[in-house]
């Protein structure tokens, strides 16, 4: 089943500061989306919103399928943390127990794995590159190969959307680079619906079909030319600081 | 063997043996969980319940398992009252059980010392609080195990386990509530003050050798085994606390360990 997002009207404030205020936010049925903003602009939060873990103070968020039905996120989204090579590097566990564990919600309480279960399991952390290393402890793996786990654990959940908060954060430029091409190839074989929030725009341009900005409590789709604004904007930025370093220039 | 000669020794082995099952897989959860003080704030409590249950009669096993269970869905509700400062929440009910117990214990008539609550009474059951042990620790084992892969989704990613269909809510009571029974039953025979390093050491040094997250549970289980038993019979031989013996075990293990697994690091 294909799936998709949207929010409507949305309001969401803490104590001191919106994040997001009467701000509507679509992701349509097997689209890969990205979203970006500056650090602290809501990200991570606007993330939480699409888990359930925190309810909009207005308007609402439904997931719904290709018709428009609502459907219930469990069982259907999975989820990659941000940080998640940091946050469960002391986690005893091998990768095969981490993919494994996508299945507890679906399992009665006395079943155990079965060999079918392993076997797709295996199957998932191929598809991620990490099918040499399935007894290898988190601890012994770089933050690339962990990140791998982890979405192999989300694609074993069998998920019709992936949430991913800044997933290459903790990976350098050219494994960021294979780990979205990784998500594009999952997009497309399956139809699966990505969403994945990150503060590289190159990595937006090529693999998005849509790219959010969030910014000054608004979410902005931003078009083919936003973002090569952003872009060169960005890319602008050193030569301007190295100008402004040697007043001799 | 000597030691099997005398039936406070059997009832001894018997309950160290029940406690070092329940106690690690318990301990190794809130290690996981960045919770293990817990066990240290629930154990203070718990003195303050046996020896409540001490001054009006009742069971102090009982008491202590109240005690506990208060103790740990209050401190549940502190640390979601105050997100940023959750920590501080065990702070806050390891000061009300030992200051209760502290008070308490000056109404305390029965004869047993408050050493003894604090170093446990490990080889001096009576009946009724031995069959309790023994139910309790049996029900916590079988509910751990039917629960052993949910907790193992929970203390990895709560928002990825909630969101792939487990009731995390269920899980994290049924958690709190084998926490609770487990160091209660545990604080009134190793003691109150070592209870949380018999929740603890075991699983340091079973995850300093294991491979696996089931192999981390088989050795943490059979270190506290062996703490316990080895804990019984230096005090049965050299006269010392039972729960001091087991502790230093675990300490010394724990050092022997990092030692060992430190210099084949850098053997790599």
């Amino acid at each position: 089943m294909k799936i998709g997002v949207k929010g409507v009207h949305l309001r969401f404030c803490y104590q001191n500061r919106c994040i997001i205020e009467h701000t509507d936010f679509t992701v349509n049925p097997g689209e890969f989306c990205v979203i970006v903003g500056a650090n602290g602009s809501g990200k991570s939060t606007l993330m939480d919103l699409l888990c359930g873990l925190v309810i909009p103070q207005e308007g609402e968020i439904s997931w719904v399928d290709e018709e428009g039905q609502r459907i219930d996120p469990k069982g259907h989204v999975a989820y990659v943390r941000q940080n998640s090579a940091n946050k469960h590097k002391g986690f005893p566990a091998t990768a095969l127990e981490v993919v494994l564990s996508a299945l507890t919600g679906k399992k009665s309480w006395f079943s155990h794995y079965t060999i079918i279960d392993k076997d797709r399991a295996m199957a998932h952390l191929k598809a991620v590159g990490m099918e040499e290393l399935p007894h290898a402890q988190l601890a012994s793996l770089s933050g690339g190969q962990i990140q791998r786990v982890f979405l192999a654990q989300a694609l074993m959940s069998d998920p019709d959307a992936i949430l991913l908060d800044e997933p290459t954060s903790s990976l350098d430029a050219s494994f960021a680079h294979i780990f979205f091409r990784l998500l594009k190839s999952i997009n497309q074989e399956s139809n699966t619906t990505i969403i994945a929030i990150t503060h590289d725009m190159a990595l937006a341009r090529e693999f998005a079909d849509t790219v959010y900005c969030l910014e000054e409590t608004s979410i902005i789709e931003l078009d083919k030319n936003q973002i090569e604004d952003e872009l060169s904007h960005k890319h602008s930025h050193p030569q301007r600081e190295e100008d402004h370093g040697n007043p001799a220039l | 063997m000597e030691i099997l000669h005398y039936e406070f020794m059997r009832r001894a082995l018997i309950v160290g043996v029940l406690v070092a099952l329940c106690v690690p897989v318990i301990g190794q959860v809130l290690v996981l969980k960045r919770l293990s003080m817990v066990s240290d704030a629930l154990s203070h409590v718990s003195l303050a319940g046996v020896i409540f249950g001490l001054v009006l009669g009742i069971n102090p096993v009982l008491m202590a398992i109240i005690a506990c269970l208060f103790a740990i869905f209050g401190l549940e509700f502190l640390r979601k009252v105050l997100p940023e400062y959750g920590e501080t929440a065990i702070a806050v009910v390891l000061s009300l059980g030992i200051g209760l117990a502290a008070i308490l214990s000056d109404f305390n008539r029965s004869g047993a010392s408050f050493a003894s609550f604090l170093f446990g009474s490990i080889v001096a059951i009576p009946d009724d609080e031995f069959y309790l042990i023994l139910l309790v620790s049996l029900a916590v084992l079988a509910v751990f195990l039917v629960f052993y892969r949910a907790l193992f989704s929970v203390s990895l990613d709560e928002t990825f386990a909630a969101l792939t269909g487990v009731n995390v809510r269920l899980v994290n009571t049924v958690f709190m509530t084998l926490t609770a029974l487990t160091i209660s039953i545990a604080a009134k025979t190793v003691g109150a003050l070592i209870v949380s390093s018999l929740a603890i050491l075991p699983v340091l040094c079973g995850m300093r050798i294991a491979k696996s997250y089931k192999q981390t549970t088989f050795f943490s289980i059979l270190f506290a085994l062996f703490f316990t038993v080895s804990g019984l019979a230096f005090s049965f031989y050299f006269g010392i606390k039972p729960g001091g013996g087991i502790v230093l075990l675990g300490v010394a293990t724990y050092l022997f360990l990092i030692a060992l697994t430190s210099r084949k690091g850098l053997a790599k």
